[in-house]
């Protein structure tokens, strides 16, 4: 028996369409008589007859299109008609079935041949694509044979590609070698809604009209909540559960089953252990995001003077103290400028474990400023002892100084203690707005965005200015709102006035 | 009628009793007539007196012929007659029935020239009194589907003096339903003259979490789980039609609307009812309002059983709408 596959026919090929059947089914035909006319993107191509005898059954109707490797139809003796083709896939090993199943063996070694002499019409080129498809040919019969091939009817094959599905993939896990629509359809609902739960998500008309309204979808409200019987207060249930975070409504995930496609795990690059500073990090953070009440003000900083002023001292700080003027410099300047008058920032929080003792920040009189420095092994934050006490010039050397120990990872353990607050520049990786995180035990951060050149409002005209955001993010248990902005606000006015740090 | 209006105390029995007396004090054209409603005062005494004051000519007996009861009935509001005629048990009804079907609902439509059929035909029904298959069944379902006849079924003291008031006055044939187990019921009856309005559909009881519709006796027994239900939390809004056709569905709608839940109840089987046409109209007309499976409460698809213990299963109880109720909510 001779099983017609839709062949592939060049590599961009994924499906045919069926122009035309040039026999019916149970009439006569003659190895190389022309069986099927299919087309794809750039050719129209025949299927041929490899042996005498009847087209025993069409499972595909012309004007259909499939994707390749598809069954279309068999060709076999008279007798062969009776027992369907797929009747001897269903249990390969059956004993009476040997016969039947080394004819089809056969076959599938044979496709290559079978393939070459289908046939492309005149000047398009079919050798060359002949010749690519055989070996994929080859392979494809092999695995039909092995595992069982799928009947569909037309309206399955049709139900089966509005869902994206694949008629093989329905018959093998129902069981099943002849799949009707409905059985897709239930294909579809088990894929949807888990493997063993046959009951579908369904919502009562109220309910479906009340998530239609608020676009909601119904099979969200049943797995959130529990039930496949959705109901107006199942939804009323759902919407308090998700109301911080209503997701966009999803797309309805329909299976992506392809063809021949099979799903492998990811290949692993790199493990990397979380150690050293990274653990750090890893452990702060942790700490941060499952205890601080984080909270993050935003101001944009208008730098224009500030820019210029950079600009203008670059060539005599560089003469006359070997250092490059730094933004982030002045910002730790006006930073440790305002810190003093917003004790609850320049602070530590001591939660005791016990549970009796109330938890306790400690306030200090000293301005010891970490600075977030990037290194290939992690962030790490290098502390500017009395930055308070430092003139910008200073503190530029000694920033340029950390962070170079910082990633020649030279830095003395002291040299990363006893910080009070910290500054983080993400603006020089180009974060045009960033919230930083809390470096714990600490109450306060601030980060550093990137400057950008935006419209300005001078004296009423729009001009062009220089803009930085300043992102503060601050223990809200501990320090109240309105202080985390005043502050931010005296560090906004100072760097707006730069000069007056340079005193 | 203002709802602080003086009212006296009465019974169904007492009510009818009232609306047939006043109707025919005020209209000479009004008569009675069936069997033993004269001289021994109607089966259930509800025409009680009518023969002393009225006399023979207009409230007389008749042979049991309901075949003629129609008939005249028919003939007698043709030529100008209101006639008021007794079919003792609305089960014999049939019998009456090509008259009121084929003739009275018909005549309006057929002529077309002002022909009207003024007739009130009083029927009674009623199970749980041991009366086996032909003297209690609710025969609304066997009129519903016939257009031209008004079918009414009170519940309360003050609807069925005020709705068979209306029904004597109205043009149109009516058939008037009396529930023979309801008579003794009390209740508010105005004591100025008023009519109920014909077709109007009323809300017995507020609720928002379920509205139960109910018809004649079904009425009371849906205000009793109401009561039950809510004392567990649920409360009940229970609409009674009052007129089973032509029916005026917007306060049922709009009770749907509003509770989201349906659940109907009547006497009679549930199959090819009164409420599967109110859940039909409601699951076409309030669709998308509807939170849960539409529960019907009414009979068994079989006759009426005489032997008691199998009449108390037939015959639907409070308790057979509470669960109905509690089946929609928690289906």
């Amino acid at each position: 028996m001779q099983e017609l596959k839709l062949p592939k026919r060049g590599q961009a090929m994924e499906e045919g369409l069926i122009l035309e059947w040039t026999v019916d089914e149970g009439e006569q035909v003659s190895a190389g008589d022309t069986v099927v006319v299919f087309e794809t993107e750039k050719t129209t191509a025949e299927i041929e007859a490899e042996q005498d005898g009847v087209l025993i059954e069409r499972l595909v109707d012309a004007g259909e299109t499939v994707p390749i490797g598809t069954t279309l139809g068999y060709i076999g003796t008279e007798d062969e008609a009776g027992d369907a083709p797929t009747s001897d896939r269903e249990s390969p090993s059956d004993d009476v079935d040997t016969t039947e199943t080394a004819v089809v063996e056969a076959d599938g070694t044979d496709s290559a041949e079978q393939a070459t002499t289908a046939t492309t019409e005149a000047g398009t080129g079919g050798d060359t694509l002949t010749e690519s498809s055989t070996p994929e040919e080859g392979a494809a019969g092999d695995a039909d044979a092995s595992s069982g091939v799928v009947r569909a009817s037309p309206s399955a094959r049709k139900t089966a590609r509005s869902h994206g599905v694949d008629v093989d993939a329905v018959g093998a896990e129902l069981g099943m070698t002849q799949v009707r629509s409905d059985d897709v359809e239930r294909y579809v609902r088990q894929e949807r809604n888990g493997p063993d739960d046959g009951r579908e998500i369904r919502g009562s008309p109220a309910a479906r009209r009340v998530a239609d309204e608020e676009g909601i979808r119904i099979e969200a409200v049943g797995d959130a909540v529990g039930t496949d019987r959705v109901r107006l207060a199942d939804i009323e249930e759902y919407t308090a559960q998700a109301e911080p975070t209503k997701a966009p409504a999803e797309t309805a995930s329909e299976p992506q089953v392809e063809d021949d496609h099979t799903f492998e795990e990811r290949s692993v690059k790199e493990t990397v252990s979380i150690t050293g500073g990274r653990k750090v990090m890893f452990d702060r953070m942790q700490t941060v995001s499952s205890e601080y009440g984080s909270t993050t003000t935003i101001a944009r900083v208008d730098v224009t003077e500030l820019m210029d002023l950079l600009d203008s001292l670059e060539e005599p700080w560089n003469e006359h103290h070997g250092v490059s003027p730094s933004l982030t410099a002045f910002v730790v300047r006006a930073v440790a400028e305002a810190l003093p008058n917003y004790p609850m920032l320049n602070a530590e929080i001591e939660t005791p474990d016990d549970g009796d003792t109330p938890p306790q920040v400690t306030q200090f009189d000293d301005v010891n400023v970490g600075l977030a420095v990037d290194t290939d092994h992690g962030l790490l934050v290098p502390t500017l002892y009395g930055a308070d006490e430092a003139s910008v010039v200073q503190l530029c050397g000694r920033i340029a100084d950390v962070a170079r120990q910082a990633r020649e990872q030279s830095l003395d353990y002291e040299q990363q203690q006893n910080a009070t607050f910290t500054v983080s520049n993400a603006g020089t990786f180009g974060a045009y707005i960033n919230t930083p995180r809390i470096n714990p035990p600490q109450t306060g951060i601030l980060g550093i965005c990137t400057v950008n050149e935006e419209p300005g409002i001078v004296d009423g005209e729009v001009v062009p200015r220089k803009f930085v955001h300043l992102s503060l993010t601050y223990d809200h248990r501990v320090v109240e709102g309105s202080t985390a902005v005043q502050f931010l606000q005296s560090v906004k006015r100072r760097l707006e006035s730069p000069a007056s740090l340079l005193q | 009628m203002s709802a602080d209006a003086p009212a006296e105390t009465l019974t169904v029995r007492e009510s009818i009793n009232q609306a047939l007396r006043e109707e025919m004090r005020r209209d000479e054209r009004v008569f009675l007539y069936g069997e033993d409603v004269a001289e021994y005062g109607g089966l259930y005494k509800i025409s009680d007196g009518l023969l002393d004051e009225f006399g023979e000519d207009r409230v007389f007996d008749t042979p049991l012929a309901e075949t003629s009861l129609g008939g005249t009935a028919v003939g007698s509001a043709l030529v100008g007659a209101r006639p008021v005629v007794e079919i003792m048990y609305a089960d014999f009804l049939p019998i009456a029935s090509d008259h009121l079907i084929n003739y009275a609902a018909k005549m309006y439509f057929n002529y077309g020239d002002e022909t009207s059929v003024p007739l009130v035909v009083r029927a009674m029904y009623g199970t749980g009194d041991g009366h086996g298959l032909h003297h209690g069944q609710s025969p609304e379902a066997w009129f519903m589907n016939i257009p031209g006849l008004k079918i009414v079924m009170p519940s309360t003291p003050r609807d069925y003096k005020g709705l068979l008031k209306a029904a004597v006055r109205d043009d149109d044939p009516v058939v008037f339903l009396e529930n023979k187990m309801q008579y003794d019921l009390d209740g508010p009856v105005p004591e100025e003259e008023y009519t109920v309005p014909l077709c109007e559909s009323e809300v017995k009881r507020a609720g928002s979490d379920v509205t139960v519709v109910a018809i004649g006796g079904m009425v009371n027994t849906a205000l009793e789980a109401a009561e039950n239900l809510s004392e567990q939390g649920i409360e009940c809004e229970v609409v009674d039609p009052r007129t089973v056709s032509p029916l005026d569905t917007e306060p049922i709608l709009e009770s749907v609307e509003k509770t989201n839940v349906l659940v109907v109840a009547q006497e009679a089987p549930t199959f090819g009812g009164f409420g599967s046409e109110v859940a039909a109209q409601v699951i076409d007309d309030a669709f998308f309002y509807l939170d849960a499976p539409v529960k019907r409460v009414g009979a068994p698809f079989t006759p009426i059983p005489f032997a008691e213990n199998l009449e108390e299963i037939y015959f639907q109880t409070a308790d057979d709408i509470e669960s109905a109720v509690i089946d929609a909510i928690e289906t």
